[in-house]
């Protein structure tokens, strides 16, 4: 009995040692932007571009990490001219993340309590041509338009990972985490 | 029905060489074939006279002047039912015609059915804080119609956050059926229903945040209407326009708030 109990951890301890190691999660930090989330992996900044009817061709700071098959990433325009039309920015952003995709949910997301609430949405989608699920959430305030999306990656194997959930739902505009790895924001022009 | 044996032999004399049971003495009435025997043929001619072919034929016609007749009864069997139709409808209530409204200040217009009336009311949320609001207000059969603008210029800068607030709270704790984004005229609002609690009706709404304004429509099937999947209140809410161009040449000017 207790060679076959033996046998047993060893070979667990085989298995083990074979699975590739999923990376741990980190809470992260942008001062600049004022924002701060979780994350696996390694978190890497850039320049990127966006472009809508309303909102024009933008500049983008982009944060990054990929993980198990599972991209994260961190999406931030700044629109300190236009922060009265932040509603109307905020739903063509929506609009436009939804568009020619499968919806599969969309509902409040809100950040915060009492009158520090930031009102936001999260939408799930399927991608077009099989391509996975994207989970992405959306918040206009203090003159920037955020937007945080996991995309599970056909290859990972499994739509239904809580972990974009969990990286959309732990955004926070106020304060961030103890031991938060702090983030430089690239600048745009 | 069985094939007369004079017939038979007339229509193998008219060419009709396969008279088969059951064949309608019509067709035999109306061969061509055998209008030419008849034309040479005296015996035919007296047979085609005394027998069923030839009643069948003044059959035939008087089959048409009975569906003449038959069809002259109905019409005015339906003339008279549509008459009645017609008076009733206009002995039962009538609803409102729906009108074009627009306020040139707001920057907006929509159609809603009954008679206007404007009020003051008060809104307030954890992030807007308390507001005077403008309602304009019809109702008609058994369906509220209600325009609210509030006015938060002041905070404008979080119009965002102030939308995402007044939707939220116009479902929060109640049943959601229905919750979609919204896009027109460049605008980009959101379209919601719910059930109202303890059975107090259906109401859909939609939200825009327009010139430093809340501006929400919102249309509610009260139980005594109980039609909860009116299409009136779809109606209402997709009325609305912030494009003076896209309102109609007869739209009535909203008047000015009560004081």
């Amino acid at each position: 009995m207790s060679r076959i109990i033996l046998a047993a951890l060893t070979g667990a301890a085989i298995f083990m040692s074979t699975v590739p190691a999923l990376a741990e999660w980190k809470s992260y930090v942008s001062k600049d932007l004022g924002v701060s989330f979780m994350a696996p992996g390694e978190v890497k900044a850039s320049i990127g571009t966006f472009r809508g009817d309303v909102a024009g061709p933008r500049q983008t700071i982009v944060f990054r990490a990929t993980e198990d098959n599972i991209e994260y990433r961190v999406t931030v325009l700044s629109f300190r001219q236009a922060q009265a039309h932040g509603a109307i920015l905020l739903g063509e952003r929506e609009f436009m993340f939804r568009q020619r995709n499968t919806v599969l949910s969309d509902t409040f997301s809100n950040v915060g309590t009492g009158k520090d609430t930031i009102y936001g949405r999260k939408t799930v989608i399927d991608l077009a041509m099989n391509k996975g699920r994207s989970t992405g959430a959306f918040y206009f305030t203090n003159g920037k338009l955020y937007t945080f999306e996991a995309t599970v990656l056909p290859a990972h194997g499994n739509l239904t990972s809580p972990d974009p959930g969990r990286f959309v739902d732990s955004v926070k505009f106020t304060g961030a985490a103890p031991g938060a790895i702090e983030l430089r924001a690239p600048k745009v022009e | 029905m069985r094939i007369i044996p004079d017939m038979a032999h007339w229509a193998g004399r008219c060419g009709l060489t396969r008279p088969e049971r059951g064949t309608v003495r019509e067709e035999f009435a109306a061969s061509s074939r055998a209008r030419e025997v008849r034309k040479i043929d005296p015996m035919f001619r007296a047979w085609y006279r005394d027998s069923d072919v030839g009643k069948v034929c003044l059959g035939t016609a008087r089959s048409r002047a009975a569906a003449l007749v038959m069809e002259e009864t109905m019409r005015f069997s339906g003339s008279v039912l549509l008459t009645a139709a017609v008076l009733a409808a206009t002995t039962a209530p009538a609803q409102a015609a729906w009108r074009g409204y627009i306020s040139h200040p707001l920057g907006f217009a929509f159609a809603a059915p009954g008679e206007l009336k404007v009020e003051k009311g008060t809104y307030s949320g954890p992030v807007a804080g308390t507001h005077a609001s403008l309602i304009y207000r019809f109702l008609d059969d058994n369906i509220e119609y209600k325009v609210m603008v509030v006015d938060v210029n002041a905070q404008a800068n979080q119009s965002a956050n102030l939308l995402g607030e007044a939707e939220f709270q116009f479902q929060n704790q109640k049943k959601l059926l229905v919750d979609t984004i919204d896009r027109f005229d460049r605008q980009y609002g959101r379209k919601l229903t719910i059930d109202l609690p303890n059975n107090g009706g259906r109401t859909t709404a939609a939200f825009y945040f327009v010139d430093g304004r809340i501006v929400s429509l919102q249309a509610t099937v009260l139980p005594a209407n109980g039609d909860y999947d009116s299409p009136e209140m779809g109606r209402f809410v997709d009325s609305i326009t912030f494009s003076p161009e896209h309102a109609p040449d007869d739209a009535t000017e909203l008047p000015a708030p009560p004081k």
